[in-house]
């Protein structure tokens, strides 16, 4: 698939997303955040609520212009797109949403929901866009009768299923996947990562999965990002990053999962973190995570420390480790 | 060793417009002092309607219960509502999923905190009350408990807040805490948190705890006894070493390989449940599990499997333990997993 050495499909290059709150104060929900992804591959992005991570995932689709920093799509900076580059844009980037249930309009069919993208870039018509319809749901798993139906018959994971029917009938080569398991049952929940997977397997498809459920992302991704109010803190190879994390953000984040084994739960070592998440109003100076770091030294809390490679592939941003 | 609570046969089913759902059919469950109990299962398959029915927090009617529960020897279901409400809140406590939701906005938290142990006590003093609310917010590791009391829940995190109600679940000092998914809405780091909290607490003070959940890793930190639920059924029940090693409701086996495990590589399989659970209103004749389960006999669709001895008081509700059946659950004990990539 994707080969390493050509240019990546999407790339977030310093991306800062600010948002003004009045009054002087600056939601920095992104503040510099730089991470490729290349073609077929996927990429995790994992952080606790708030610290950025759907927001970033938004700037990638083009939902939220870049208030600082540049996304890059096949190598083109979308900011700086003609009008039909940005649509080829906006049609080759879409997004499955955490909520299937307000994530689908109610008064729309499902035949409509996922034929709507087919009818703004004039794909298809008459006869022709409703096979296309078929085809899309046949592929995520449901009949070609529910294209009559509307969304309020379905259960929360047939409307994941429709979500990711609209996201693939434009035919996309990138889809952000933000938390599309998360408001799933358990058992519903390996059967939309099974599909998410066939799909990438069968169609070539380049994910950014973003979650705070760490287990699932280490199951689906190559690479995983960890965030944390708004920076990424470190970024490694899927198996490597679990294995040998380095950042003590992503140590003690690691060390608060459970996992179902009575007897591995009672031999592990947990790094308990003290407080919550700061606010992302007015974030600490200096490294983001020093005020529940257990390892802060006084330089920490000075200077933000910069993201660099300590071992090959991987990356953190600690003055310490 | 005597029950705390136990609950014999229990139905209750609700009428709507649609027909009656059938929320829980034919409960037993026992939980004894001091140990916690964790009940897992899905949206929908009876474990928060189990836990609202043993504080009679379901009005019948409209409601249809039936069987019975006891606590400490008391018939709950018989009980009075003015007899009930000396039960409710001060021998049994209660965490609910979204402490955004089960604090009052417009409240002080010290009058929060403090009305169900004033409501308990009649003679208590303000003083005394205010006291105590300080003890047990200091006990639930919120800081500075003394500042706390003039501030409202909006000024709390999350995490804090979750903190507070578990303050008042346990300012009366209950007698069983009944956690409904306590850190759902949580992140993982203040989830961590949360739960050696409740840990902490039930061993200092010896309440037993009925933890409900679905995330079965959360259940295998905290948990001396596993019940597994599905469709308003017990299907498992064991202690929980013996649920983890052993799981022997095809549904349970599923559950546990239908989650990637953080200690083990990404070349592990990952099992999809295909289709979804049955539907309420008109409850399946046989095994409520029967048409997910890879290993359905034609038995399985005709009659409801009773619960088959495994080992020790570990129980699972599936046909394949009748003896008739158990060479080949034997065989399959570890049966292999189907593994689908997108179907």
């Amino acid at each position: 698939m994707g080969a390493e050495n050509t240019t990546p499909l999407v790339e977030a290059a310093d991306l800062k997303l600010h948002f003004r709150l009045g009054g002087g104060a600056t939601l920095k929900a992104v503040d510099g955040v730089s991470f490729s992804i290349p073609a077929g591959k996927t990429l995790g992005l994992v952080g606790e609520s708030g610290c950025g991570k759907t927001t970033t995932g938004r700037a990638l689709v083009g939902l939220y212009p870049p208030t600082g920093g540049q996304v890059f799509f096949r190598g083109h900076d979308t900011r700086s797109l003609d009008k039909r580059q940005k649509s080829e844009f906006t049609r080759h980037a879409q997004m499955i949403f955490q909520d299937p249930y307000s994530s689908l309009n109610p008064r729309m069919t499902v035949g409509d929901i996922v034929g709507e993208g087919i009818d703004i870039h004039g794909l298809f018509s008459g006869k022709q866009r409703m096979e296309r319809i078929w085809e899309l749901l046949n592929l995520v798993g449901l009949d070609k009768e529910h294209a009559n139906r509307f969304p309020h018959e379905f259960s929360g994971g047939q409307r994941q299923r429709i979500g990711i029917a609209r996201s693939l009938a434009v035919e996309p080569d990138f889809i952000v996947c933000d938390e599309p398991i998360s408001a799933l049952d358990v058992s519903i929940q390996s059967q939309i990562v099974n599909l998410l997977m066939g799909l990438q397997q069968r169609l070539g498809l380049t994910y950014l999965f973003i979650s705070h459920d760490l287990s699932m992302v280490k199951y689906i991704c190559e690479r995983v990002a960890v965030m944390y109010l708004g920076v990424i803190m470190e970024t490694a190879p899927s198996d490597e990053l679990y294995e040998n994390p380095l950042h003590p953000y992503t140590r003690a984040l690691l060390s608060a999962i459970p996992i179902a084994d009575p007897a591995k739960e009672k031999a592990r070592q947990r790094i308990l973190l003290t407080g919550d998440v700061p606010s992302p109003v007015n974030p600490p100076p200096g490294c983001r995570f020093a005020p529940r770091c257990p390892l802060a030294q006084a330089v920490c809390r000075e200077r933000a420390p910069e993201l660099r490679e300590a071992a090959p592939g991987h990356c953190l941003a600690c003055h310490l480790a | 060793m005597q029950n705390l609570v136990e609950i014999d046969n229990l139905f209750v089913s609700f009428k709507t417009y649609g027909g009656s759902v059938q929320a829980v059919r034919g409960i037993s469950l026992a939980v004894r002092p001091g140990e916690c109990l964790a009940v897992v299962g899905e949206s929908g398959c009876g474990k928060s309607v189990t836990a609202q029915t043993l504080l009679r927090l379901i009005p019948s009617p409209p409601a249809e219960i039936s069987g019975r529960i006891h606590f400490e020897e008391t018939d709950i279901l018989a009980l009075s509502e003015r007899k009930m409400k000396g039960i409710r809140g001060s021998k049994i406590g209660m965490i609910f999923q979204d402490p955004m939701t089960s604090l009052n906005p417009t409240m002080q938290m010290g009058r929060q905190i403090t009305e169900g142990l004033l409501e308990h006590n009649p003679g208590m003093s303000a003083a005394e009350a205010r006291k105590r609310a300080v003890e047990v917010l200091g006990q639930v590791g919120i800081p500075e408990p003394e500042r706390q009391l003039k501030r409202y829940a909006y000024e709390f995190s999350g995490g804090m807040r979750q903190r507070a109600v578990i303050a008042m679940a346990i300012i009366c000092r209950p007698r069983l805490l009944i956690a409904d998914e306590p850190t759902t809405a949580l992140d993982v780091t203040t989830q961590a948190q949360i739960l050696d909290l409740i840990r902490h607490l039930k061993d200092e003070t010896g309440m037993a705890v009925m933890l409900i959940t679905h995330d079965m890793g959360v259940v295998s930190n905290m948990a001396d006894r596993i019940a597994v639920f599905y469709a308003g059924q017990v299907v498992e029940e064991g202690t929980s070493e013996a649920v983890f090693n052993q799981p022997s409701h095809p549904y349970t086996i599923a559950l546990l390989r239908s989650r990637p495990r953080l200690d083990r590589n990404r070349n592990q399989s990952l099992v999809s449940i295909p289709g979804t659970p049955p539907d309420l209103f008109a409850p399946p004749a046989g095994c409520g599990f029967v048409t997910r389960c890879g290993r359905a006999m034609e038995i399985c669709r005709r009659h409801q499997p009773p619960q088959f001895p495994i080992q020790g008081e570990h129980v699972a509700a599936c046909w394949l333990h009748h003896d008739l059946a158990r060479p080949r659950a034997g065989e399959a004990r570890q049966p292999e997993p189907e593994v689908c990539h997108g179907r």
